[in-house]
């Protein structure tokens, strides 16, 4: 089983994934662009940022490691390079696969050619199992914290430090230098019909014969030799090429044991490296909080499903604002049923409310920290988002038309949502008539509701305030000075 | 020692190939089968043959049979290898497996007892104390050729300096030494790939070389069976294929609900039968058939049929043929319910497919249609005639089917002709019809019977239309019981 840094082993999460729509409404995407400016490193991030988890201990696992990682962050650079040359590794070897596939097909594989591949994979084999053990002893230099990183460390001495890795590292070293030692024996065997069914390589020590013409020749060693000997007999000439055959399969055998070996060190701590680049940027983004003296939290859980946070503030605020305390923080609150209902006079600060709610449950259950005081939150297995998107979707569109759009979007969100979901909706129905869209909106969200799905939706139909009573959402107002409260 | 006893004992009797390929019946059956169907059986062979067939209905006894045919196919193949084996290594490997295969088959034959009185002789034959301690000489001798060969079956291949064959001493090979390493690491590895490489000259003359001693003993014991018929049981293996096959054709039909009976052999000539199936359709994957009954005695043993392009008249025809002839052969028939006469022949005519012109075709009907009777004379025969001279002009045409009529009334022949001449009402036979079956709701079935002569506003309405309005809602919310 692959090694993970991210996620926990046997772990069967009920979290949905997110959708790119939900990243893009969050504005994840171009905050993490000041971040992090390296478009692959970024996109791999986000992907785990969508890969979303609900299990309290997966998201407190990734905590203690990024904690770790803090603590030591020359041990990350020294980890991502060395995972860097693990991978080079893993290409070459997959470069070497092809060509061999390439003789088999053209059937130009002969003893010489396989012995040459054997060689190839006895040395990349070599160099993978040495990898190992430079992560093993590059962990044991740092004191680790973090389950994670111990594990981690663990997984790699357990083998490292076994007395056959030792022996296979020999072996490697054998076949490596495989052609210059001239050695070709192999033990076959006849099944029940007298017909081939095995053909391996074995050691020239096996072999012991006594050679007949040494006898003639009178040698005085020869009686000696002889009784170390089995008895023997030269192999009569041939015509055809069944030995090269054999010997080809053998060798092609021989090597796929090796490679295969090769393939699962791979498998197993190859997605290390990828995972390394989800803390990397991770660190840049604690990093460029700290650069903005922006306090952060490693969110704890509340324990009765309900959230709060304390000056949270909007990522994408922090990250474009040329001086951070133009950044208004605001409280946030939202108990263990209902919704939220947010209402404000345009640019009053709603929608950087919302997408700052938002960031912060996503961020806050990969593992990260978030900027804010303090924070107490809940595990949602489902986030969704429905943006009003005027501007951007429907510019040539009528009221009619949008509203279907957003009808649809809303249908479908409806379909899939499950019991434990967080809704976030702004500025919904808004593009048709006020008593109407109030009227389809408050059914919609006492049916979420209905359901056990948390919802904050942040609008201009005030008429929902007087549909919906205290038990069923908090409603909070915008104020100046983009306070809300 | 006794005569070696056989599973098909038939008459002399040979129905022609044509029938099988008029009754469609090639397309359904092997031509092994169809050359067992060929020879019609008296009755006390009927009865044994029913009487195994009968036995085969349980999957136990069906199973048994597919062992026996499975060692006796076994023997069948280790004898051709062994006559093919051309190297000598590969010869004693054969000629041991050829003892093994032949004990196998002898002592599964023996063992069927209990299948009936067919098998009963053939147990018996090969329960025989002669027999039994054949088998049991050459089952010591396999075991010794086994151990001989057990020595020679491993060895070294070394090419690392002069090329040398010795015996192999427990070595581990390169592949196990890593495997098991790399087991201990924690990592898989793939399974051995086991070979089925044919040896060469070379190896077998070298191995031969290294082992003389015990080549020579294997040698030795193969030649204590030289007068062996090692081919005896494999005789049998046509014989039970024909049982299987017919058994398997019985499943087969069963799988849409077609039932198969055992007939009752009458005493006098007729064939009564109660849903009467066509299981030659079986060849066109049919999912289901229409059933009909059948009913010739000796008061009116010939029939005309009459009926609509497509409403089954050649179907009912080939129903009636080939269950005679899977009677005629002891085996099952398609019915509910059947008595037939063991009748000695049954004949059939079909159009032809060549091309003819007007008087070529009716000269070859003619012709063909005399030979038929001629072949039919003076034994109890049933006889199928299907669309013959309906290629002439009516007059012409109806002129010769009376004429052949005649000629099977005189005979005594029981038979069925189909025809489209409806003149055939004013003659003195039964006329049966294809007519719809009215208890049929599509009416597509024809059933072989006797003739006779024959407001709200936008946003909720866009609600509504998505399934979000509130009435919807609440019942996406009932259906998921909140």
């Amino acid at each position: 089983m692959a090694i993970s840094i991210l996620h926990l082993r046997d772990l069967i999460s009920n979290a949905e994934a997110l959708s790119d729509r939900i990243l893009y409404h969050l504005s994840l995407d171009r905050s993490f662009s000041h971040i992090c400016a390296d478009v692959n490193k970024r996109e791999y991030f986000l992907s785990v940022l969508s890969d979303l988890t609900d299990d309290k201990n997966e998201i407190l696992y990734r905590q203690d490691i990024v904690k770790d990682f803090v603590s030591n962050p020359t041990l990350l650079e020294q980890l991502e390079s060395l995972a860097a040359r693990f991978e080079e590794l893993r290409n070459t070897q997959k470069t070497a696969g092809k060509g061999e596939y390439r003789m088999n097909v053209t059937g130009t594989t002969s003893p010489d050619a396989l012995k040459n591949i054997l060689q190839t994979r006895a040395l990349c084999l070599k160099r993978a199992l040495l990898f190992i053990k430079a992560y093993g002893e590059l962990l044991e230099r740092f004191d680790l914290r973090s389950r994670g990183l111990k594990a981690l460390r663990s997984s790699f001495k357990e083998i490292y430090e076994k007395n056959d890795f030792s022996r296979l590292l020999t072996f490697c070293t054998k076949f490596e230098k495989f052609s210059s030692n001239g050695f070709w024996d192999f033990r076959f065997s006849l099944n029940d019909e007298g017909r081939i069914e095995s053909y391996e390589l074995v050691d020239h020590k096996y072999i012991r014969v006594s050679d007949p013409d040494l006898k003639k020749k009178g040698f005085s060693l020869f009686k000696k030799a002889e009784e170390a000997a089995y008895p023997c007999r030269r192999v009569s000439p041939t015509n055809d090429d069944l030995y090269e055959r054999l010997a080809a399969s053998a060798l092609s055998e021989l090597s796929g044991v090796l490679v295969k070996i090769s393939e699962q060190i791979f498998e197993k701590f190859g997605g290390v490296g990828q995972e390394l680049v989800f803390y990397e940027v991770a660190l840049k983004y604690i990093n460029a909080l700290s650069e903005k003296k922006v306090q952060i939290c490693y969110p704890m859980f509340s324990e009765d499903e309900s959230v709060k946070v304390k000056n949270l503030y909007d990522l994408y605020l922090l990250m474009t604002k040329a001086n951070p305390s133009d950044v208004v923080p605001n409280d946030f609150s939202l108990g263990q049923d209902g919704g939220l209902l947010v209402f404000g006079g345009n640019g009053s600060g709603k929608t950087v409310y919302l997408r700052s709610i938002g960031t912060m449950q996503v961020l806050a259950q990969a593992g990260l920290p978030i900027p804010c005081e303090i924070a107490e939150i809940a595990p949602f297995s489902q986030l969704a988002t429905q943006f009003s998107e005027a501007e951007k979707e429907f510019c040539e569109g009528n009221d009619a038309g949008r509203f279907e759009q957003e009808v649809r979007e809303l249908a479908e969100m409806v379909d899939t949502l499950k019991e434990g979901s967080l809704v976030f909706l702004n500025e919904t129905f808004q593009s048709t008539a006020y008593a109407e869209g109030a009227e389809g909106l408050y059914h919609l969200l006492k049916h979420f509701s209905a359901l056990n799905i948390r919802w904050i939706l942040v609008s201009h139909l005030h008429r929902l305030e007087e549909m919906l009573d205290s038990r069923e959402a908090t409603v909070l107002h915008t104020s100046n000075g983009y306070k809300i409260n | 020692m006794m005569n070696v006893p056989r599973l098909l004992n038939n008459r002399n009797t040979d129905l022609p190939r044509s029938l099988f390929s008029d009754l469609q019946l090639d397309k359904l059956l092997g031509a092994q089968a169809i050359a067992v169907l060929q020879h019609p059986c008296d009755y006390g062979e009927i009865v044994r043959r029913n009487e195994l067939f009968l036995l085969l209905d349980k999957s136990e006894n069906a199973a048994r049979l597919e062992n026996t045919l499975s060692a006796l196919c076994a023997t069948e193949r280790a004898l051709l290898l062994y006559k093919d084996a051309k190297l000598p290594l590969d010869t004693y490997y054969r000629q041991a497996e050829a003892l093994e295969s032949y004990i196998a088959s002898c002592e599964a034959l023996a063992s069927m007892c209990g299948m009936g009185s067919l098998f009963a002789d053939v147990a018996e034959y090969f329960s025989s104390e002669e027999k039994q301690k054949l088998l049991s000489e050459m089952t010591a001798s396999a075991r010794k050729i086994r151990i001989l060969l057990q020595k020679m079956n491993a060895g070294f291949l070394s090419f690392s300096d002069k090329n040398w064959l010795t015996p192999d001493y427990d070595a581990v090979s390169e592949f196990d030494s890593i495997s098991e390493c790399a087991e201990s690491l924690g990592f898989a590895v793939p399974k051995k790939k086991v070979q089925n490489t044919k040896i060469n000259r070379s190896l077998s003359d070298t191995i031969c070389r290294l082992y003389a001693d015990e080549a020579s003993q294997i040698e030795a014991e193969i030649a204590k069976y030289a007068d062996v018929d090692f081919y005896e049981p494999t005789a049998y293996i046509s014989e039970i294929k024909f049982f299987l096959e017919i058994n398997a054709l019985t499943q087969r039909a069963a799988k849409i609900g077609v039932p198969r009976v055992i007939a009752k052999i009458a005493k006098v000539p007729m064939y009564a039968s109660k849903e009467l199936y066509d299981v030659s359709l079986l060849a066109k994957n049919c999912g289901s058939i229409v059933p009909n009954d059948a009913d010739f005695t000796e008061n009116e043993p010939f029939a005309f049929l009459l009926g609509a392009n497509g409403g089954g008249k050649t179907t009912y025809l080939r129903a009636l043929g080939v269950n005679l002839v899977l009677f005629l052969a002891g085996c099952p028939v398609f019915a509910r319910e059947a008595e037939i006469y063991p009748f000695d022949i049954v004949l059939s005519h079909f159009p032809k497919d060549e091309r003819f012109d007007n008087a070529g075709r009716l000269d070859e009907e003619r012709g063909r249609t005399e030979k038929m009777l001629d072949a039919a004379r003076g034994k109890r025969a049933f006889v199928f005639f299907n669309e013959t001279y309906s290629g002439a002009d009516e007059k012409r045409g109806f002129d010769l089917l009376t004429d052949t009529v005649e000629k099977i009334k005189e005979s005594n022949f029981f038979g069925l002709y189909v025809t489209h001449f409806h003149e055939v009402m004013t003659l003195d036979h039964p006329v049966l019809s294809a007519e719809v079956d009215l208890d049929d709701a599509n009416k597509r079935t024809f059933r072989i019977v006797r003739s006779k002569g024959s407001a709200s506003s936008y946003a909720a309405d866009i609600l509504k239309k998505y399934r979000l309005d509130k009435d919807s809602l609440m019942a996406r919310r009932s259906r998921n019981g909140n």
